[in-house]
């Protein structure tokens, strides 16, 4: 049996690839690990090498044919073998074959079948005339890749380049291009998917303008010290800063669907990156396990890959957000457009000398302007400010970098050994544990006050030791919640504890666990005497 | 608005009609004495009196064929059949007579009675648990209804015994007991040929007959809460069929599920699957679905009827399926 | 029975005769379509029994001749037009000369499917019965339809509401290709009446007199609310099942027996004798028939065939 080429699979949502190029004819023989063809998937173009060596004995898709996941594109005839009489697995109709063909002409019987043959419910067909469409080069998004309405909504929003084709000028005088530019797949793609995020997402913008003096003093020192030569760029130092800042503000780093927020542990950030071709965004899975050297490589890396069109499509999925540096360009501000499913995108202006008031006085600082945009359906403005001013206040005071130039993340977490922080000259503090952060604020409710963390700890405490005693006991207990009070202002007086739990076990059995739990829990031991305490039990 | 049982609903209509027309008269197997098998025809005879209300032999052609020949010489039969499987055994009646006997006669008589068939699968088997609707369907000359809702098995029955024509009136079993509102209206008429919108939507078109009907509502229901806004089209009347009523919701849609109790094979949603090819094709934005039975009798253990009856499971599926 | 009633059924039997000999030239000229099943040597039987109705009395007739419709007095202009699919016609095209019809004088129509006739006769039975008329049901069969279930079903179901049906059996000994001994249970089909408890009685159903008595008294027994009643008359048909049928099941001495039994002169011969009929009179009889059928012949020519768009008409109310 001859080896067959088959469109592979290189993304979990991809289900059909273009064919761009032969690097082989047929007749041609081939070294295993040798590049066949090229594919352009929606996302990257692949170089597809063969497992095994042989002869191209055929080629079942001409360049420029879309073909569907699976489906035959050639085939490598092995030593001691001979070609198949009729080609491997006739396919529908997008792909390379037809039992007719004469092996001696299948490569243009199978262009023109692709080329012709639009598989589109008729429904959409209908519209598409309508609206003077051509499916040809739409990817249906329906069973068997069938070309449904919504697909031909998503095209019809497409403005520009599909309209202009679609309808001739027909009035003497009218604006008539003077060339067309067909979009890549890329693009073509990228244009559908920015015009759905564009309807889908109400956008709001937050800006902010950012003193970079410190932060680039602290790139300069790490650049210096370095003496391998890899440099870290302005870019790494902010992408740096935004994981720090996702990691601090989860809701950010995460997708709106249908009524819910999913919330993301793994921090993918997404980087624009230019090239000839346009522009592309790879990923840095899993930033927030990186340093800022960490960070630096792998951008470096992709932005490499990018530029000589060797981008896997692994390399561009997943990300949760975006940071788009058009700094290079001159560019002081502007509007973003989010790429969906993410929640947020950041557009990073350039660094220019301003002058700014610095403690009463002005002073020149090298300062930039940043804009976020935010998802307003997972969002609202008072938690997407605590991000925007986060990055901000990262970046003026780029301390985190560094701890992250020391070691790969702070001192590890030691149990019962936190550092508290002042943040400024403000009555916010910080808690480090670890690498974990968490604020606390005595001024305003950005962040809990320290009453209100200390019933934090209480309440958690409790509902743990009242775990331990039931599992003790072998008695089952379902959800369990605090809602624990103190009075308001100054000395604590007073705390009521309100306990909520879901068991079946009797009144006496209940209040003899809770009386265990309570005497158990060492944040309870710590109440004085004096301090009114009262725990009520209630069942779920 | 009063609170009603499909039941009753029926009995009101019978009772109010008999009472309006002294020319309509109800018969067959024992409807009078006994009140029917399923108790709908209680009391009727003591109201309306023998010559009027009357039991029969077990002799389907005989009874059903004397419609045909009482309702051209002037009076308005309505039949009951205990089953609606036994349309079979009055196959020359029903679809030679009643239904041609105007036609073959070049229009010379009115042929107006009404044919009562119990219809639904209930644990029964094979020949007492069909819904042959489709089979009838089929045929010229007869009018075919199948309410779902106690309104509209009142309604449509009063049209039914009022319509000029041989009406073959389908009251699934599993429905007597199930309750609803009804206007006070004692001139409270469903028009035949006039299908229910009984959700609005423009995700999908969900046409369910009969029994179906209140399980496509709770399929309506649970994708609502998934985000998907479906209309459910109740076509009440399978002859005259209100073709404009699903056309219209297609064109919306452009998608369609159709649930019957029926077999598959030429069944409501072949035709309806037809019609659509001819006349909306171009509003499709996917394949048909039909929920159907599948094409074997029905089968009387509960385990057995079950796997081979329409659910709201299936007709779920069949909408997540187009819908996904 | 009086001259005039005598005269009167001796007319319309020379008309019908007459008629069918006149149909089978058209038929087999090619001139006229049609599925037309002739009742040469019964039309004695069927004119005889129609005379004892009244005009507001319901009928159904058998498929087998123009007799009933002649007796009835339905134009024969009027079948010559559904024989031939023409305007003018009692059913617009649509059911041939099986489907004569005519409110008007009660004939119900027809059932194409054998048997299909008893219970409509039982329905118009039970119309009468709610609506306390004193009206009856005729009801024509053949011996063969005798065996269809409907048949067994009727009589029970008439018989047990006392439903005012006559029902007549003509046994003319041949269902199609099969003799009434090898289909049937019994010789006589009136026995049947024994198995549902109903009066009725078999008789010679050539002789008008003998059907013209016995279909009286069942008729009389019905309009006073008595029930049904059952009865046969032993007929012969002479000619073959169908114009065209090739007749080959029946051995030529036996229909030439038969021939020799036809009522029509066998009836002619009886008025003679009786004086009622003169020589000069059946000549004038036989020459007004023929003037009736040519008038009628040369009406049906005239007319237009039936639109085609007329099939989708007359289906609903």
């Amino acid at each position: 049996m001859p080896f067959v080429i088959q469109m592979p699979k290189l993304g979990h949502t991809m289900t059909e690839g273009t064919v761009l190029k032969w690097h082989k004819h047929a007749g041609d023989s081939i070294r295993e690990g040798e590049a066949v063809l090229t594919v352009e998937t929606d996302k990257a173009e692949v170089e597809i090498e063969s497992p095994t060596s042989g002869v191209l004995a055929r080629v079942l898709a001409d360049e420029g044919v879309v073909v569907g996941v699976g489906l035959p594109l050639g085939e490598i005839v092995r030593e001691g073998e001979t070609a198949s009489a009729s080609p491997a697995s006739p396919a529908p109709a997008k792909t390379a074959s037809s039992n007719s063909v004469a092996a001696a002409a299948p490569q243009r019987t199978a262009s023109q079948a692709n080329s012709k043959r639009v598989i589109a419910s008729p429904r959409a067909k209908r519209m598409a005339a309508e609206r003077g469409l051509d499916l040809s080069q739409v990817a249906g998004s329906g069973p068997d890749g069938l070309i449904t309405e919504d697909d031909v909504r998503k095209l019809a929003d497409q403005p520009a380049e599909q309209a202009a084709q679609a309808t001739p000028a027909i009035l003497p005088g009218a604006l008539a291009p003077s060339r067309r530019e067909k979009l890549t797949r890329i693009q073509m793609v990228g244009a559908r998917n920015v015009t759905s995020s564009w309807k889908e997402i109400p956008h709001f913008v937050q800006m902010v303008q950012i003193d970079m003096k410190r932060a680039l003093e602290a790139r300069r020192s790490i650049n210096a010290s370095n003496a391998s030569g890899a440099r870290v760029s302005v870019t790494d130092v902010i992408l740096a800063a935004t994981a720090v800042a996702l990691k601090e503000n989860p809701r950010i780093n995460a997708s709106y669907s249908d009524g819910e927020r999913l919330i993301y542990d793994l921090i993918n950030l997404g980087i624009a990156v230019d090239t000839p071709d346009g522009l592309v965004v790879p990923v840095i899975h899993d930033a927030g396990a990186l340093d800022l050297k960490g960070i630096s490589a792998r951008a470096a890396e992709l932005a490499e890959r990018a530029r000589n069109k060797q981008l896997r499509p692994a390399d561009m999925e997943n990300a949760t957000f975006t940071v788009s540096n058009l700094g290079a360009y001159g560019i002081e501000n502007g509007t973003p457009v989010i790429f969906a499913p993410q929640s947020a995108l950041m557009f990073v202006g350039a660094i220019h000398d301003q002058v700014l008031a610095i403690d009463g006085r002005a002073e020149v600082r090298p300062a930039m302007q940043i804009a976020i945009a935010y998802d307003h359906r997972g969002l609202d403005g008072a938690i997407a400010s605590r991000f925007t001013t986060r990055v901000k206040a990262l970046l003026e005071a780029p301390d985190f970098l560094d701890a992250g130039s020391a070691t790969t993340a702070a001192a590890p977490a030691r149990h019962r050994d936190v550092t508290i922080e002042a943040l400024g000259e403000t009555l916010k503090t910080e808690v480090r544990y670890g690498a974990l952060r968490w604020p606390l604020s005595g001024d305003d409710a950005s962040a809990p006050d320290p009453v209100s963390s200390f019933l934090g700890a209480l309440g958690s405490c409790l509902l743990m030791s009242l775990r331990v005693a039931a599992t003790a006991r072998k008695i089952h207990i379902g959800r369990t919640s605090i809602h624990a009070r103190a009075n308001e202002k100054g000395h604590v007086k007073e705390i009521q504890v309100e306990l909520q739990v879901e068991t079946t076990i009797d009144d006496d059995q209940l209040h003899r666990l809770i009386e265990v739990a309570e005497r158990g829990c060492h944040i309870r031991a710590l109440i004085r005497d004096e301090v009114a305490f009262s725990l009520q039990v209630a069942r779920i | 608005m009063r609170t009603i049982t499909y039941a009753q609903g029926i009995k009101e209509a019978l009772e109010e009609e008999m009472r309006r027309d002294p020319t309509v008269v109800l018969y067959g197997e024992d409807v009078a004495h006994f009140g029917g098998i399923f108790r709908i025809t209680s009391g009727l005879q003591e109201e309306f009196g023998e010559e009027r209300v009357f039991d029969t032999p077990i002799s389907e052609n005989a009874f059903v064929g004397a419609a045909v020949g009482a309702a051209i010489t002037g009076l308005r039969p309505v039949v009951e059949l205990q089953f609606a499987d036994f349309l079979f055994t009055t196959g020359d009646e029903i679809i030679l007579k009643a239904g041609m006997w105007r036609y073959v006669h070049g229009g010379a008589y009115k042929v107006p009675m009404v044919v009562r068939c119990p219809s639904g699968a209930a644990g029964v088997g094979p020949e007492h648990g069909q819904c042959p609707e489709a089979f009838f369907m089929h045929s010229p000359g007869l009018r075919i209804v199948s309410p779902a809702t106690p309104a509209d098995a009142k309604g449509l029955l009063k049209s039914a015994i009022r319509d000029d024509n041989p009406v073959l009136y389908f009251e699934h079993k599993l429905l007597y007991a199930t309750k609803g509102e009804i206007p006070d209206d004692p001139d409270y008429l469903v028009p035949l040929g006039k299908a229910a919108i009984r959700q609005e939507g423009d995700a999908l078109t969900l046409v369910a007959i009969s029994a179906m009907v209140p399980k496509a509502m709770k399929v309506a229901e649970r994708l609502a809460k998934e985000g998907h806004n479906i209309e459910v089209i109740d076509p009440r009347s399978l002859n005259p069929f209100d073709r404009p009523a699903i056309i219209e919701s297609v064109k919306k849609t452009g998608k369609i599920v159709v649930a019957e109790e029926s077999y598959k094979t030429l069944g409501v949603g072949a035709e309806i699957g037809a019609m659509l090819m001819e006349e909306a094709l171009e509003y499709l934005d996917r394949p048909l679905r039909r929920v159907a039975m599948p094409d074997v009798p029905i089968p009387t253990a509960a385990a057995l009827e079950q796997f081979v009856l329409p659910n709201e499971e299936k007709i779920y599926q069949a909408c997540r399926e187009l819908l996904n | 029975m009086d001259k005039k009633l005598k005269l009167d059924i001796y007319k319309k039997i020379v008309l019908s005769r007459r008629l069918e000999e006149r149909i089978a030239e058209l038929i087999k000229a090619g001139q006229v379509g049609g599925f037309m099943h002739p009742g040469v040597g019964q039309e004695a039987l069927q004119v005889a029994a129609i005379a004892t109705l009244r005009s507001d009395d319901y009928m159904l007739y058998a498929h087998r001749g123009v007799a009933y419709w002649v007796a009835r007095g339905i134009p024969i202009q009027s079948v010559l037009c559904d024989l031939s699919g023409r305007e003018g016609g009692t059913n617009r095209g649509k059911g041939g000369v099986m489907h004569v019809v005519s409110p008007e004088l009660g004939v119900l129509g027809e059932s194409g499917t054998l048997g299909g006739c008893f219970p409509i006769a039982a329905g118009a039975g039970m119309s009468i019965k709610v609506k306390h008329e004193d009206k009856v049901v005729l009801c024509f069969f053949g011996d063969g339809t005798s065996n269809r279930g409907t048949f067994h079903e009727s009589l029970n179901f008439c018989a047990v509401r006392k439903l005012p049906v006559v029902f007549l059996c003509e046994n003319n000994g041949w269902a199609v290709s099969v003799p009434t001994e090898q289909s049937t249970s019994v010789k006589d089909i009136a026995d049947r009446r024994h198995g549902y408890g109903v009066p009725g009685k078999t008789f010679d159903g050539n002789d008008v007199e003998q059907v013209y008595d016995a279909v009286s008294e069942a008729v009389a027994h019905a309009r006073a609310g008595n029930g049904p009643s059952l009865l046969e008359g032993k007929t012969y048909r002479l000619w073959g099942h169908w114009i065209g049928d090739p007749d080959t099941y029946r051995t030529r001495e036996e229909v030439e027996k038969h021939w020799r039994r036809d009522p029509l002169p066998a009836y002619e011969l009886k008025l003679m004798e009786e004086k009622v009929l003169t020589d000069a009179a059946r000549a004038e009889i036989d020459k007004d028939a023929r003037a009736q059928i040519d008038r009628a012949i040369a009406f049906m020519e005239k007319q237009p065939f039936m639109k085609g768009e007329t099939a989708l008409e007359d289906l609903y109310a």
